[in-house]
């Protein structure tokens, strides 16, 4: 049976957190969307540990939105260990970030994310990045097959 | 030994010729006079012999004379004796008185007659013209003997009459009777003193001439002058006597008379018979006979001399015109020159002749050697200059130069040395230049010039490794830097040092090594703070990127949600006012991210790459197109446009300037936006971005650059103001300039350069479209 698509949102700012879920409503993408506060929350919930011990680390979100500014384990060491775990490696990660550093671009694509998206300002613009991303990653993204 | 053989040589020369040229000249004088005078003596001699000649042909045309009147008075004297012989009171004996009488008066007739007589056959004289007393018997008389044995006439020697007492020569005649028997002699005595005298009262003889008759034995019969004296005197030892008779003819001889009066002698025998043979001599004297002649050698003597003189007078005034006084002018410049008057010159003609050529010689010789003399002096005092100097440096140098030679006496101690060191020169000069060293150290220094001494090197700086030590007077060290130097003159080696206290140095040396310690200390220290700013601004503007950007989407997304969510529910005032809210937060996103590209420009790291700006030019107004397609904008973007730089920046940049453009001529019609460049100045490129848009006012542009400045109202035209400082900096970063030029309504203009390698493409092309955007295709918007 398909395992149900859902988003992980790696979010510490709880207004960016419901303006990502506005955004996703107004976007028709009705996915379940889980919401970790931090990397080590993010961390614990993929791989199935701490708080989320004895959850199924292979049923992996269908995309990981993962800010970069997070506090105790930051998005960049986030997308680290993912990469480093064979279970993670291929996990689609877009990186949903404020800051358009150019280091931060680098940085992130270096470590393997999939995509890289600045939250702007003006929220009809995040509602269409919003709504852009979702129709790509949960709609035309055909995943990699799980093992 | 030169000179000693050239003195051995010039005596002799000098003994032949005189030395002066005065002196030669005269001696040539007298070579030429010479001959004159030795023509004048021959010509003497000649005539002298002439005239003996001619007083030998005089004399001998004179005994010649003589000889003849001589014999015409013989044969008168024999005629006379004939007649007489007829005569009766001479052939009477008895007519004694008779005779005596007529004799007498025939005597008073005939004045060369001494005596007239008749002597009896027993020699008795007879009769006689001349009384006599006593009776004379001549019977003795040779004539008388000769008349009765040869019974003619007789002519007899020469003789002195007894009755007359006078020489003479008696001519005799026998008388006979009928019967042929003789009866006596008659006889004349010729008296030839007087006879003599006549014929020379007729001949003219020079004055002195004697005439002389002599007999064989060398007796003198007749002699004119002073027969008394002479005659009847024989004198056979005289010369001319021995000379008439050895030589028995006609003959010359020169020889002393018996008076002692040189004369010329001519001899010649005459006789009347075979047996009675004479001898007559006319002797002139040589006085006057050579009178003429020696006249004549007088005058030509005096004449010669008269020209010797005129012609020495001559010479000796001409050569003093001609030859001395050149030759003076030549000694006197050649005495001065020598002297050491380098400009004394003859001062004479250098035209013709050898002292002209000498005289030029000489000038030019002293021309030369005074050039010479001048450049030498030249040079000299250029020495002695350079010595000056040389001393001047040497004694002003503040450095220690010291002066040693081999063995490391000092030799020269200067006034920098004194300072430094605080001895005098004469307490130094002569001793080893171990005592200006630290005792410890004068060994191995010793050593060191040794080395130096003996080595290749002409120069060297001691103590590169370790500093020297110099002792002073006062036993105090100090650090020094020396240079020692080696010069050979004359196989003498010397070598200078020079040597510089840098106590000081060596204190500033340490004063700068401590505050260089100490600056990069503070360096380090500032770096680190630098540092620590630095990571804070990271950190604020990451935050600034990061966390300011978040409230302000949360404000917009949650006023966005008012909107939406409470439509209906809030009045249009609240609307309002949440739009109002969006649009704030939303500019401030814009103030933020551009505030952040400002920021990126300036600390990025720059790229250095061709970039073809033409190109990205054309790309951004691309963008710009998509993003507002409905509006018509005309573009014109010269091709080949490209320089070096980095990439981003660079198109930053013209997304400003392009942006910019755009955006002012929203509200243009006909808008144009040209991206072209020309030529600068200096050859490069100079690149523009013009359009015809809002433009600004020129009392603006120097703020137009700054950080949030803004010409116009955000109504107008959004913005943050930031662009055209962003665009600056990246200018600035590749080390351009750029201003810009506009009018309100007129549009703008931005000029830069970006020199690094830039090239600006088919000018030609530009200018093309520069003449066509000036025809006027642009309008002018209305102020606003």
């Amino acid at each position: 049976m398909a395992e149900e698509k859902y988003i992980l949102l790696v979010e510490d700012n709880p207004d960016d957190e419901a303006l990502t879920l506005r955004a996703l409503k107004k976007n028709n993408i009705a996915n379940r969307v889980v919401v970790a506060r931090d990397g080590a929350e993010a961390l614990d919930f993929l791989f199935g540990r701490g708080a989320h011990a004895g959850r199924n680390p292979e049923n992996t979100p269908t995309v990981v939105l993962l800010d970069l500014k997070l506090p105790k384990v930051d998005g960049l060491e986030v997308l680290k260990a993912l990469r480093a775990d064979d279970r993670t490696r291929i996990l689609p990660v877009v990186v949903l970030t404020s800051s358009k550093e150019e280091r931060d671009i680098v940085a992130s694509y270096r470590l393997g994310a999939n995509s890289f998206i600045r939250k702007p300002v003006d929220f009809d613009q995040f509602i269409a990045a919003i709504g852009d991303l979702g129709l790509y990653w949960l709609v035309l993204n055909e995943p990699a097959p799980l093992r | 030994m030169a000179k000693a053989s050239g003195e051995q040589h010039a005596s002799p020369v000098r003994w032949l010729a005189p030395s002066g040229l005065r002196g030669r000249l005269l001696l040539l004088i007298a070579f030429v006079l010479l001959p004159a005078f030795g023509l004048i003596l021959y010509t003497f001699a000649e005539q002298r012999t002439a005239a003996a000649d001619r007083a030998r042909g005089d004399a001998l045309w004179l005994i010649r004379l003589v000889a003849a009147e001589h014999r015409a008075l013989m044969e008168s004297a024999q005629q006379q004796l004939l007649g007489l012989a007829q005569l009766p009171f001479v052939t009477h004996r008895n007519q004694a008185a008779l005779c005596n009488r007529s004799f007498a008066g025939m005597l008073r007739h005939q004045p060369h007659y001494a005596n007239l007589g008749v002597i009896d056959p027993d020699g008795n004289l007879r009769c006689s013209a001349l009384p006599f007393g006593a009776p004379v018997n001549l019977a003795d008389r040779e004539y008388f003997r000769r008349a009765v044995q040869t019974r003619g006439i007789v002519i007899g020697d020469y003789q002195v009459g007894r009755v007359t007492g006078k020489s003479g020569i008696n001519v005799a005649y026998p008388l006979f009777d009928s019967a042929g028997t003789l009866t006596g002699v008659v006889f004349v005595a010729l008296d030839m003193a007087s006879w003599l005298a006549r014929v020379i009262a007729k001949t003219p003889l020079p004055e002195g001439s004697t005439l002389t008759v002599l007999d064989p034995r060398g007796t003198m019969l007749a002699r004119h002058p002073d027969p008394d004296r002479w005659v009847g005197k024989t004198l056979p030892s005289a010369p001319l006597v021995q000379a008439i008779l050895t030589h028995n003819g006609e003959g010359t001889t020169e020889s002393r008379g018996v008076d002692g009066v040189e004369r010329l002698y001519v001899y010649t025998p005459f006789a009347f018979s075979p047996d009675n043979k004479v001898y007559i001599s006319a002797g002139i004297p040589t006085a006057v006979a050579y009178a003429d002649v020696d006249r004549m050698l007088a005058r030509s003597l005096v004449l010669l001399a008269i020209i010797a003189t005129v012609v020495l007078l001559a010479v000796r005034w001409g050569s003093h015109i001609l030859v001395l006084r050149p030759a003076a002018a030549l000694i006197e410049a050649a005495r001065k020159f020598g002297g050491g008057d380098l400009g004394a010159r003859t001062g004479m003609s250098h035209a013709g002749g050898e002292f002209g050529r000498l005289a030029q010689t000489f000038d030019e010789m002293a021309t030369a050697l005074e050039a010479r003399d001048r450049r030498l002096h030249a040079v000299e005092d250029e020495r002695r200059l350079a010595d000056a100097r040389f001393a001047d440096i040497l004694r002003n140098a503040p450095d220690a130069v010291i002066s040693i030679d081999t063995d490391q006496k000092i030799l020269l101690f200067n006034r920098g040395a004194e300072a430094i060191f605080g001895y005098r020169p004469d307490e130094v000069v002569g001793r080893s230049l171990a005592m200006l060293l630290p005792a410890r150290h004068a060994a191995s220094h010793g050593g060191q010039v040794r080395r130096f001494a003996a080595g290749n090197e002409l120069s060297r700086e001691m103590g590169a490794q370790r500093d020297i030590q110099g002792r002073r007077k006062d036993g105090g060290e100090f650090p020094a830097v020396v240079t020692i130097s080696k010069l050979e003159h004359n196989g003498e080696t010397v070598m200078t040092a020079i040597l510089r206290d840098i106590t000081e140095r060596k204190r500033a040396e340490d004063e700068i090594r401590r505050l260089n310690a100490d600056l990069e200390r503070r360096v380090r220290e500032r770096t680190a703070q630098l540092t620590a700013a630095n990571r804070e601004l990271e950190a604020f503007s990451y935050s600034v990127s990061h966390d300011l950007r978040a409230p302000l989407r949360a404000i917009d997304g949650f006023s966005q949600a008012l909107v939406e969510d409470y439509a209906g529910r809030l009045d249009d005032q609240a609307d309002d006012y949440l739009q109002r809210v969006r649009a704030a937060t939303q500019r401030m996103g814009q103030l933020i991210d551009d505030l952040l590209r400002l920021s990126r420009v300036t600390r990025a790291e720059m790229r250095h790459v061709p970039v073809d700006l033409s190109t990205l030019a054309a790309e951004i107004v691309a963008e710009l197109r998509k993003s507002a397609p409905q509006r018509t904008v005309e573009t014109v973007i010269a091709p080949g446009l490209t320089t070096r730089g980095d990439p981003a920046l660079l198109r930053v940049m013209l997304e400003n300037l392009l942006g910019n453009a755009w955006k002012f001529t929203g509200r243009t019609e006909g808008a144009r936006i040209e991206f072209a460049a020309t030529r600068g100045d200096n050859g490069e490129p100079l690149f523009r971005v013009r359009d015809n848009g809002a433009g600004f006012d020129m009392t603006y542009v120097d703020k137009l650059f700054g950080t949030f400045q803004r010409l116009h109202s955000p109504d107008e035209f959004p913005g943050t103001g930031i662009g055209l400082a962003t665009v600056q900096r990246v200018v600035h970063r590749h080390g351009g300039h750029i201003h810009a030029e506009g009018a309100p309504g007129g549009g703008a203009t931005f000029t830069f350069t970006l020199p690094e390698d830039s090239q600006y493409g088919n000018e030609q092309q530009q200018q093309q479209e520069d003449q066509e955007t000036d025809n006027g295709r642009r309008e002018v918007y209305p102020a606003g």
